[in-house]
């Protein structure tokens, strides 16, 4: 009872201090050290003329270098249940990312334990923002959950240079080339966002997961990270692409102060 | 002592943030409560209004999927 109170709070605070940012100032990846400082010049007051404090202060940021982490590999961990569907979804250039973003009664979700997320969006970074022992994978792909009560779980899955992806190239070519557009004319095209998703093995992902926060301004805390152990690839022509959009879209690892990643494996 | 201070400040913002939505809520949920007791008063109505209510509840998505969509999260 007790947790699920601290938890409905923890997301209501999320809930509040990401919706204040909704109009906040710009910022950009080259600025990262210092989103913190960012002011928003039509707040006059402490904290809010901060709106991207956390990103300075918060102690649960994310991404982390999982080679500087605790690993708890003891625990018997949750299975992941991938329920994605086929959608026809919207191609959305944020003017940070490549992003898709599913359509508006899509039923698409990830199931952890007996809980289920709701599947929102889909983006890319490049390079990857998770780290193993200062070495980055040349992309990242996250899937954004939000669960009823406002949660949110982050899947995030790695990205290889090696085979070409299809699902991704129909994103590319379907991708405006403008910051703050959306593709009204790709109404139509179909997308599975498991193609996006390494092959299952063993019925069930393995995966590390910890505590953390969103990458990009106001970096929220209170997300929940799944990142799995196995990666998907596209081709090297694709990786170009990909980087014509946005390169170097990643924050850098985050200090850990003290928390352990789960891992199932 | 002065990072101190800023997080007491976000924390009370937060809590205040917290009671402004819960007030919303408790002001939804009368309505909802009001709502029910004229459905009770309409036997006819009975129904249709409680399968409305459960459709708007079912559309009813939280703010940060919104969020989510507009912004890379």
């Amino acid at each position: 009872m007790n947790k699920k109170v601290l938890r409905n709070l923890a997301s209501a605070i999320f809930a509040c201090y990401t919706a204040a940012a909704v109009s906040a100032p710009h910022w950009t990846h080259e600025e990262q050290a210092t989103w913190g400082a960012i002011q928003d010049p039509a707040q006059t007051v402490v904290p809010l003329n901060y709106p991207y404090a956390e990103c300075s202060i918060g102690s649960h940021q994310s991404p982390v270098d999982l080679a500087d982490a605790r690993i708890d590999n003891t625990r018997k961990l949750n299975n992941l249940e991938v329920w994605y569907d086929v959608d026809t979804p919207v191609f959305f250039n944020t003017g940070h990312a490549v992003q898709v973003n599913t359509s508006t009664h899509y039923k698409g979700e990830l199931k952890i334990g007996e809980e289920s997320y709701p599947l929102v969006q889909f983006h890319f970074h490049e390079p990857s923002e998770h780290a193993v022992g200062g070495v980055k994978f040349p992309a990242e792909l996250h899937f954004v959950h939000v669960s009823p009560d406002g949660r949110l779980i982050v899947l995030g899955v790695a990205v290889t240079v090696g085979e070409e992806n299809a699902t991704l190239q129909t994103i590319l070519n379907n991708m405006p080339a403008t910051g703050g557009d959306q593709n009204a004319n790709a109404t139509g095209i179909q997308i599975d966002p498991t193609t996006l998703l390494p092959p299952l093995g063993h019925n069930s992902f393995d995966y590390v997961s910890f505590a953390g926060s969103l990458t990009t301004p106001p970096c929220s805390e209170g997300v929940q990270w799944y990142l799995l152990l196995d990666s998907i690839s596209i081709s090297a022509a694709q990786l170009s692409q990909l980087k014509g959009f946005y390169t170097d879209n990643a924050r850098s690892p985050q200090n850990l102060n003290g928390r352990v990643i789960s891992s199932t494996k | 002592m002065l990072l101190k201070i800023f997080l007491a400040i976000a924390m009370s913002l937060s809590v205040s943030c917290f009671a402004e939505s819960g007030s919303n809520n408790s002001k939804s949920s009368a309505d909802s409560s009001q709502q029910t007791q004229t459905s009770q008063s309409s036997s006819s109505n009975t129904k249709k209004n409680s399968q409305s209510a459960k459709e708007s509840d079912k559309d009813q998505k939280p703010p940060m999927v919104d969020y989510c969509k507009k912004h890379t999260c």
